[in-house]
């Protein structure tokens, strides 16, 4: 744990008067899992939006403090907020494929930011997207159909693919599987363990028992606080702090 | 540590348990006091029933192994949780191995017959067994009331078991040579201070397990009774 390749040093976030988050200080490590924990409420899907600034899309959001992705400050106001956003891709709770092909949802990211030049590099792209993502056995014959004619755990590693097209650096989940069966989302997590490899991940799960399969670091979140942050295999069986044994053992929610 | 958990059954699910572990720990203590006193006065009706009681303990045992697997299937525990609920099966099985040294000692004490034990040599025996049977009795306390202080003494304590097995030992090989007939009541006596000593081990894991529930800790040091 020694090359954090996101950094956030005094993160606060206010939506109106009311503080989101509180002097949150916290490195992600590159290829590796992060997995962000917390009852509802506790800001860690505020932090996981920071990340790629989604919360500007809220008018009365407001961001200080700092956060560095590969050395680079994202708050800065030369930033190219689309341009941040290719490079840190996110997956939701929901599957939202675009009313497409699963050929164009793919190819739809590449297409914007002109990452192609032919028409068989797209195509070879999409087939690599959709292969890493862990779809392509399933759909390669049916690449003209609706995206969302496909099962929701399809759809999710559609968006997956849709995702990864565009070659992030980062990958946020947001509640990846909170809307799959438990074969999907097993399908899902070992997804995540292989894409690890190329791609540093940070997710927002409830199931506790998720985060522990899925990462190898975890931050519990708690009030807006960053409560403790550890390797995962520590964080579940020794934690260092009473408030985190009480939120992964049930006692607090 | 916030006492109760949001899902109140799980606590009183990891009680029962607890307080049948207790249960078991109070038969297997009666039994090595039982087998203990077979060596003063052995009669052959109260070792047939400490022999059938031995089998109630591994019952008991199985009962505590499937209630505990049943917990962890429907709750998932995790950390202090996970533990307090695999200590029971841990103790449980460290609780039946003692109940088995306690049979052992009851049988052969039995085909050893009265008096057979000559006295200084029954007297290291004693020590020995009242010690085993008064860190057995402390590491149970120790465990219902999560006492890391009183298992931490217990682990301490257990080298006086170990020194009294040793000092049979030296007594046994000094005494041999000298009388001939005593050799089968001696070689006895030093498999019974064997039982004892492993008796002691036995006590000391459960100990430890009491200290690992709340701390979490690795402790191989004094894993011997494995």
């Amino acid at each position: 744990m020694n090359d954090p390749f996101i950094i956030a040093k005094g993160v606060d976030v206010f939506y109106g008067d009311k503080q989101a988050l509180f002097d949150v200080n916290l490195d992600i490590q590159a290829k590796k899992v992060t997995a962000l924990i917390g009852p509802s409420g506790c800001g860690k899907s505020t932090f996981l939006r920071a990340i790629n600034r989604m919360n500007d899309l809220i008018p009365i959001c407001r961001f200080a403090g700092s956060l560095t992705i590969g050395g680079q400050e994202i708050y800065d106001p030369a930033v190219d907020v689309v341009a941040l956003r290719a490079q840190v891709g996110m997956v939701f709770q929901k599957p939202n494929p675009f009313p497409k092909s699963i050929f164009e949802n793919v190819a739809y990211g590449m297409k914007i930011h002109k990452m192609t030049t032919s028409k068989s590099e797209l195509e070879d792209r999409v087939e690599w997207s959709l292969k890493s993502a862990g779809l392509w056995d399933e759909i390669a014959d049916r690449l003209d159909e609706p995206g969302n004619s496909l099962s929701g755990g399809q759809q999710q590693r559609l968006c997956i693919a849709r995702t990864i097209a565009v070659e992030p650096k980062v990958i946020l989940m947001d509640e990846p599987c909170s809307a799959l069966d438990p074969i999907a989302t097993a399908v899902i997590e070992d997804l995540i363990d292989k894409l690890r490899k190329e791609f540093t991940i940070v997710i927002v799960t409830h199931s506790m028992q998720q985060a522990a399969r899925v990462s190898q670091q975890t931050a519990f979140f708690h009030l807006g606080n960053l409560v403790e942050v550890g390797e995962t295999k520590s964080v579940f069986t020794n934690p260092r702090e009473e408030r985190t044994q009480n939120y992964i053992t049930g006692r607090i929610g | 540590m916030e006492n109760n958990h949001i899902v109140g059954r799980f606590d009183k699910d990891l009680n029962k348990i607890k307080n049948r572990v207790l249960k078991m720990g109070d038969l297997v203590l009666s039994q090595f006091e039982a087998a203990t006193r077979m060596l003063n006065t052995p009669d052959t009706m109260e070792i047939a029933q400490i022999v059938a009681t031995d089998r109630k303990i591994n019952g008991m045992e199985r009962a505590i192994s499937n209630r505990a697997e049943r917990l962890i299937t429907l709750r998932q525990p995790v950390a202090l949780d996970l533990r307090a609920v695999l200590t029971p099966i841990n103790i449980a099985n460290d609780l039946e191995r003692i109940g088995d040294h306690a049979k052992s000692t009851a049988k052969r004490a039995g085909k050893m017959g009265a008096n057979a034990v000559p006295e200084p040599t029954l007297a290291i025996l004693m020590q020995m067994a009242n010690l085993a049977q008064l860190q057995l009795r402390e590491a149970l306390n120790a465990y219902d009331c999560n006492d890391l202080e009183l298992a931490a003494a217990i682990r301490e304590r257990d080298t006086k078991v170990d020194a009294l097995n040793s000092s049979m030992f030296s007594h046994a090989l000094s005494n041999l040579t000298g009388s001939e007939n005593n050799t089968e009541a001696l070689m006895n006596a030093v498999l019974i201070s064997r039982n004892f000593e492993r008796i002691g081990d036995h006590v000391v894991n459960i100990a430890e397990f009491v200290i690992h529930i709340t701390t979490g800790n690795e402790n191989s040091e004094n894993d011997v009774a494995k």
